[in-house]
């Protein structure tokens, strides 16, 4: 890495991230380390049709390593949770109405850490701005799937989608 | 942030475990993705053209 772009990004409690654009919205940014990240927000309208009536987006979230460090290590880094906070935020920004919906694989059964660590990244909305809706979907194996739903609390279907992704959690929800 | 938290008593609706199935296979489809970008040098050259330019 150049020496002015280190510094810039040692002052900094964040890193720099780039949109990339694209289908699923990619945005990308690089660590101290050198470790690749690549976020995409993938328009999911297809799977809401219950939602079709009203103006509104609604974007599967992802984010993941694009290229490791070559021995395959991902070190920990405390600069990642802010940058992902603050990519988040400017996604919203290019769209207000939009929804962001994140759901966290079961495969392995570390759904309930990969939930964590998004509850992590999104602590730092602060304020009433946002509303996340954390559901748990129970499936016939007894296994888990955590998934949260973030929207702006000045979206004018706010109701509608807590309401709708509210149902979708259990028949007998509480 | 407001934090709403929707718990499930007992198993979810069909339409739920739908749902979250199809979101799991979307989201393992997205991961691909980023991993082949990852191997892509026009990938790695577009976020390092973007990463430097300010940099000089």
């Amino acid at each position: 890495m150049i020496l002015g772009l280190k510094m810039q990004n040692e002052s900094k409690k964040h890193y720099d991230f780039f949109y990339l654009g694209g289908i699923n919205e990619s945005y990308a940014f690089v660590t101290e380390n050198e470790v690749y990240y690549e976020a995409k927000f993938k328009q999911s309208n297809y799977l809401f049709r219950d939602l079709k009536e009203l103006d509104i987006d609604v974007y599967e979230f992802v984010i993941d390593v694009a290229i490791s460090l070559k021995d395959g290590k991902i070190p920990s880094d405390s600069k990642i949770p802010e940058t992902i906070s603050i990519l988040i935020k400017d996604f919203f920004k290019k769209n207000s109405k939009n929804a962001i919906l994140y759901i966290c694989d079961s495969s392995d059964f570390k759904q309930a850490a990969r939930k964590r660590k998004f509850d992590k990244w999104v602590d730092f909305f602060k304020g009433d701005e946002f509303i996340k809706v954390d559901s748990e979907i129970l499936d016939g194996d007894n296994n888990k799937i955590y998934s949260s739903l973030i929207i702006k609390t000045e979206n004018p279907f706010f109701a509608e989608v807590i309401k709708y992704f509210g149902k979708l959690g259990s028949e007998n929800s509480k | 942030m407001i934090t709403v938290s929707v718990k499930s008593k007992g198993l979810s609706s069909p339409e739920a475990i739908s749902l979250a199935k199809k979101l799991l296979e979307s989201k393992k489809e997205l991961l691909e993705e980023i991993k082949q970008d990852g191997k892509n040098p026009e990938f790695i050259k577009r976020v390092n053209d973007l990463r430097f330019k300010d940099a000089k």
